[in-house]
């Protein structure tokens, strides 16, 4: 087993490497779950609807030209979508190191600043799939 | 990252698959049932959850997509 501790994941937002004021990601992607089931079943049985794609990053704020508030900010306005994509590290795609791309990815909140005294801020970018190409998964 | 493989063609495909739990690895048995969903379907999948310095985990849920259910073989 090829456990690995995460110390150099790759976060690329609209085309801007942001790895170094990274701190958590989570990519989630889901199926809604539909309820088959039949008069007669003994089981309930599942079916998978409409799927959905998300990403939330968390990093540390940053107001410096090309950093984490001139990234993220225009986004939160603007309605086209973006690329999105994390990898577990910095390495090129490849099988072992995977890609999590949101192809066309729009962000709908934004928060410039959330933290109280003494607290070093961060925001959380939350990402979801604008068109219907979802979450892949490149290794090339 | 191994177990990346395995699951992530598994979130996009609607054919269910059949997922097999032992309490040990050795023969299914009467003293170690399997725990089988037949046809399962996974319906979320989180490639990465983790925080700088974590170990990276992914918890993968099945539910069974037939009206088998859970069966409980023994051989």
């Amino acid at each position: 087993m090829s456990a690995f501790t995460l110390t150099d994941a790759l976060i690329i937002i609209n085309g801007v490497t942001l790895s170094d004021h990274g701190n958590q990601v989570t990519i989630t992607d889901s199926r809604e779950d539909k309820d088959a089931t039949a008069f007669s079943a003994t089981s309930k049985a599942s079916l998978k609807g409409l799927g959905d794609a998300t990403m939330d990053i968390v990093l540390f704020q940053d107001f410096a030209s090309g950093k984490t508030h001139a990234t993220l900010s225009p986004l939160i306005s603007s309605i086209t979508p973006v690329a999105v994509e994390i990898r577990p590290t910095s390495a090129a795609r490849s099988a072992t190191n995977p890609a999590a791309l949101l192809a066309t990815a729009l962000m709908f909140d934004y928060k410039m600043l959330d933290a109280g005294v003494g607290d070093v801020p961060m925001t959380t970018a939350t990402f979801k799939n604008s068109g219907n190409a979802g979450m892949t998964y490149p290794t090339s | 990252m191994r177990s990346s493989s395995p699951l992530s063609p598994l979130i996009s495909s609607i054919t269910p698959v059949a997922v097999e739990v032992r309490p040990t690895s050795a023969a299914r048995s009467a003293t170690n049932p399997a725990a089988l969903l037949a046809t399962a379907l996974m319906f979320d999948y989180k490639m990465l959850d983790a925080g700088v310095g974590d170990v990276p985990t992914t918890t993968a849920t099945f539910k069974n997509s037939g009206n088998a259910g859970m069966t409980y073989p023994t051989s």
